[in-house]
């Protein structure tokens, strides 16, 4: 009997191991229930992250945000978006800091970022799936290979 | 509303091996950033450069410049109108040359304002493209700053370096072929502004840099043609940055001319080559330590030897 549950436990890890894929972390980019872009893709996301592309498609000016650096998600993010960490990221912004373009603005947290795009008029931000609520729309949804530590509500 | 503050400053040390050295308060510079709509950025940057030296101290008037003053229309989100005075886009270096933003004190030949005037007075129009997962920017300007700048109305220039359009009209075109890898072609043709001459130039440039965790390679290649004295050159670099730690930095740089050179009181005729083994510390954001050491063969006249070092801050 001992046996034969060790032997369910074990087929249970590996089918989990097996299809880890499915169960994945991901990253869902959201913007305000009420905003008029509904599909992004993956370079545009770059070009608005990199302050690129400054405006959307009603001319008004992108408000891309970012987690705090050490937070895990934001190194996925860089990571998939510009195939860099953020701390890679330091001269570019730097040598657009000296042609007058500063960087997103930064929040410490998911919630933080679900209040500041329903707030804020096109606002463009990234929070981990679990903390997705009704207040925002889900633009694009970035799949990783390896899992986040992520601590979730 | 956005509105930003910033700017940078620098101290140097120039140690020549023909015996002359130079300390000086290289750039106080301070730039306003000012987007009172969606569509519409102004940007200025005041500069007060070599003010204080062991040469003397200059005047204000000698030593303050206005470095830039535009507004940038952003007419769509890929197409941006850009009035006023900017950096003019040949190569990468000119447009981001800022001590603290640069690997080395000294800064490369080819960069430098004997072969094309640092800033524009003018029109740029710059339009993106996104080509399979790439960005291609391509940018057309025209200078008119025999009309637009004031300071041409009272002022005569007496060397080439401080000389500047009389007109222009050149394009830049970059292209990023990887995250890695970004390419650019530059385009320019122009008369100077001098007391003795005037003079129809132009310019073709190539440039290249390839970044990846820290490691860096850097090329700027440009043949300029001269048609009052009926010369030319070809000059450039390669430039090379290798991570010892993330703070700090060995730098290598070669650089080459061939060709005739026509100062306003000087000329260079032949080749030189020349080399810079440098170290850059960067303690903490954003104090930058650099060290370097200039060598090379027949470079007397054109980037003569020594030793340079310099701190500078971007705040």
């Amino acid at each position: 009997m001992i046996i034969k549950h060790q032997l369910y436990s074990f087929l249970i890890i590996v089918l989990l191991g097996f299809n880890s894929p499915l169960l994945a972390d991901k990253i869902l980019v959201i913007v305000a229930k009420n905003s008029p872009v509904t599909r992004l893709t993956l370079q545009q996301l770059e070009n608005i992250y990199r302050k690129k592309t400054q405006i959307n498609i009603n001319n008004e000016r992108w408000v891309p945000i970012n987690l705090i650096i050490e937070d895990p998600l934001r190194q996925a993010f860089s990571k998939k978006i510009f195939k860099q960490h953020p701390e890679e990221m330091e001269a570019f912004w730097n040598i657009q800091y000296f042609n007058g373009i500063t960087p997103p603005y930064v929040v410490s947290s998911n919630e933080a970022v679900l209040r500041f795009v329903n707030s804020t008029p096109n606002a463009i931000g990234y929070i981990h799936h679990c903390y997705l609520d009704q207040r925002v729309q889900v633009l694009m949804k970035l799949d990783f290979n390896s899992s986040l530590t992520y601590s979730c509500p | 509303m956005d509105l930003t503050l910033g700017g940078y400053s620098g101290i140097s040390f120039e140690d020549y091996e023909s015996g002359s050295n130079n300390v000086s308060l290289d750039d106080i510079s301070l730039f306003i950033s000012w987007s009172p709509t969606a569509r519409i950025r102004f940007f200025s940057e005041l500069e007060m450069e070599n003010l204080i030296s062991s040469q003397g101290i200059s005047s204000f008037s000698e030593s303050f410049s206005l470095e830039r003053l535009y507004v940038d229309f952003l007419v769509t989100h890929s197409f941006t109108l850009r009035l006023g005075q900017f950096l003019t886009p040949v190569g990468r270096w000119n447009t981001r040359h800022a001590s603290p933003l640069v690997w080395t004190t000294s800064r490369p030949l080819v960069t430098k304002s004997n072969f094309f005037p640092s800033r524009t007075n003018g029109i740029m129009l710059k339009q993106q493209w996104f080509i399979k997962g790439n960005d291609l920017d391509v940018s057309i300007y025209i200078d008119g700053s025999k009309y637009l700048d004031p300071r041409q109305l009272n002022h005569h220039y007496n060397t080439d370096s401080e000389a500047e359009f009389k007109y222009a009209i050149g394009t830049s075109i970059r292209y990023k072929a990887t995250h890695e890898l970004n390419l650019g072609f530059s385009y320019l043709s122009f008369e100077k502004r001098l007391a003795a001459r005037n003079s129809l130039n132009h310019v073709i440039g190539v440039d290249l840099l390839w970044q990846k965790k820290g490691y860096e390679i850097q090329i700027e290649w440009a043949y300029h043609y001269e048609n009052k004295q009926q010369v030319d050159n070809i000059s450039g670099y390669i430039q090379g940055v290798i991570p010892l730690t993330d703070k700090f930095f060995i730098v290598g740089r070669y650089e080459s001319f061939t060709g005739q050179y026509q100062g306003f009181l000087d000329k260079f005729k032949g080749t030189s080559h020349f080399a810079i083994p440098a170290l850059v510390w960067r303690p903490f954001f954003p104090l930058v330590l650099k060290a370097e050491y200039r060598f090379g063969d027949n470079n007397q006249q054109l980037a003569p030897s020594g030793f340079f070092s310099s701190i500078s801050v971007l705040f």
